[in-house]
């Protein structure tokens, strides 16, 4: 009988990824910390966050662009569902729980300084994600998960990308996004000028990019299971990570 | 320990590598796999160790199929490629974080196998090594590691001649009952001694799979100064010392087995020599 899942195996994975890329681990924690004591609020944060962390998220997967690396990757006795959880767990909890960590920091020390070199006594709160409407209200944890959605489903899907294309896949992977974009588009298109006779008079009776949430032409029924087909990308784009790796060769 | 029946496998849609490959290693030998330049011996190691999926036919390494690459199973494979992966770790940190994938390893045999390769730093970094360093150690983890199967895909590449005479010891020393080691290699002189079973691939087959103790019974490896009528000549080649023969063993003579001039002669008169070891039972497929 084989043993499919091993936390001990999981354990053993993490120490390889951090002992092999502790000084990188090093370097990338410092500069976030840098960058986040001058900027703070939710464009920034979600930028730097989305950026780095599909830059993040496309490194484990590199391996198999080269086929000595490919190979010692897959030899290494654990299943590919433990392969994939440390990944997992890497690239969207660790990276996001990091970058919380680094913008509180970077966040503290920046406002310290301020305060200092100018003479003003600037309260530190915590605004990472945060919308600017609301920088100075009280922490509210929605904001955070808010993000955390939209960080996970975009690491899924670049994770993903990296099985799937051997080099430059994050542009790859945006391409093929774009691809989708325009072939949901046509269908929007069509959508419109069958239900409304042409494009441009839906354009001018609806507010331009609001009207495809417009319960006049989408019921809400309807915006629910675009939301759910939203948070459903993820198991998604990581069961068929899963496949891909399953049947990843070495040629 | 490796069944393999009725093979196919292709690279791309207009050629087969293999078709219908049949083979049979076993436990307690270090068997040698001979071919020349791209007869596809890296692709049949890959394959037994999971990296490459047939397209028909069965491959059982310890009755279990490689494709699926249980933990259970590549923790008994230990594969050492040609082209070896650029680690960014010392020594010592690479035994720390891989070792305990391998139920067996040995610190102590490992150390002790680096100490016969004269590396004794452990603190230096695996991409300052040169590639035949970087080998050495490779070797060194894998046959500490002590895995029932071990994979070594040219190990003598890039190694100095001192390296590849302690390779040899090593290997010879690692050997078990219940241990297979199979060594795919084109510079057939560096596993001279070593092998105790030879597998030659020629035209993308097994055209040969004996244990050396057989084929030093029914062939004949012999230097002489003058060319002989009487007896039919597999293969011969003309050296500073006479000329260096193959010939069928009728009169149970001992020679020693040279592996570069049977593998020649296989490869010269690969009929000839099918009916010579067909006439007793044997292992050849």
């Amino acid at each position: 009988m084989y043993q499919t899942f091993s936390l001990k195996r999981i354990d053993l994975l993490l120490k390889i990824y951090f002992v092999e890329n502790q000084n990188y681990e090093i370097y990338l924690w410092s500069i976030l910390t840098l960058i986040f004591m001058f900027f703070k609020g939710e464009g920034t944060a979600q930028l730097i966050t989305l950026i780095v962390g599909i830059v993040y998220a496309t490194r484990f997967f590199k391996i198999f662009a080269y086929s000595s690396n490919g190979t010692h990757y897959l030899m290494i006795p654990a299943t590919q569902v433990e392969k994939l959880i440390t990944v997992f767990l890497l690239n969207t909890f660790y990276f996001f729980l990091m970058i919380i960590i680094t913008s509180v920091i970077g966040n503290f020390i920046g406002t310290i300084l301020r305060n200092l070199i100018y003479g003003i006594s600037t309260p530190f709160s915590f605004q990472f994600f945060f919308p600017y409407s609301k920088l100075n209200s009280d922490f509210d944890i929605t904001y955070l998960l808010k993000n955390f959605g939209v960080f996970a489903t975009s690491q899924a899907i670049f994770t993903l990308g990296s099985l799937y294309f051997k080099r430059n896949s994050i542009a790859k992977t945006l391409l093929t996004l774009m691809m989708i974009s325009i072939l949901f588009g046509m269908i929007e298109y069509t959508v419109f000028k069958v239900t409304m006779g042409s494009l441009l008079s839906a354009l001018n009776q609806y507010d331009g990019f609001q009207m495809a949430w417009d319960e006049i032409i989408f019921p809400k029924g309807m915006i629910f299971v675009w939301k759910i087909i939203g948070y459903l990308l993820i198991p998604f784009c990581w069961i068929v990570s899963y496949f891909r790796l399953t049947e990843k060769e070495i040629k | 320990m490796i069944d393999i029946k009725n093979l196919e496998f292709n690279y791309s849609h207009s050629s087969h590598l293999f078709k219908n490959l049949n083979l049979s290693l076993f436990a307690g030998h270090i068997h040698g796999l001979l071919g020349k330049n791209g007869e596809g011996k890296s692709t049949l190691l890959k394959m037994i160790s999971g990296l490459v999926f047939p397209l028909k036919g069965e491959i059982s390494v310890m009755n279990v199929e490689p494709r699926k690459r249980h933990p259970e199973m590549l923790q008994e494979i230990f594969f050492l490629p040609e082209e070896l992966p650029p680690v960014n770790l010392s020594m010592e940190n690479y035994e720390k974080v891989y070792a305990p994938f391998y139920p067996h390893f040995s610190s102590e045999q490992f150390h002790q196998y680096l100490t016969e390769f004269e590396m004794e730093s452990a603190k230096t970094q695996m991409n300052q090594l040169s590639y035949g360093q970087k080998k050495k150690f490779f070797i060194a983890f894998g046959l500490a590691a002590n895995t029932s199967l071990v994979l070594l895909d040219e190990p003598t590449n890039g190694l100095d001649i001192p390296s590849k005479a302690q390779f040899r010891k090593m290997a010879a020393l690692a050997i078990e009952e219940n241990r297979c080691i199979i060594i795919s290699t084109h510079q057939v002189r560096d596993l001279d001694s070593l092998i105790d079973s030879i597998v030659i691939m020629n035209g993308h087959e097994i055209v040969f799979n004996e244990f050396t103790e057989n084929i030093t019974k029914k062939l004949l490896f012999k230097v002489s100064n003058q060319k002989e009528e009487k007896e039919e000549v597999l293969y011969a080649e003309e050296n500073l010392r006479g000329t260096y023969q193959v010939v069928e063993n009728k009169t149970g003579e001992e020679s020693r087995l040279d592996i570069e001039l049977l593998f020649n002669a296989v490869l010269q008169n690969q009929q000839r020599i099918k009916e010579i070891f067909s006439n007793q039972p044997n292992n050849f497929k």
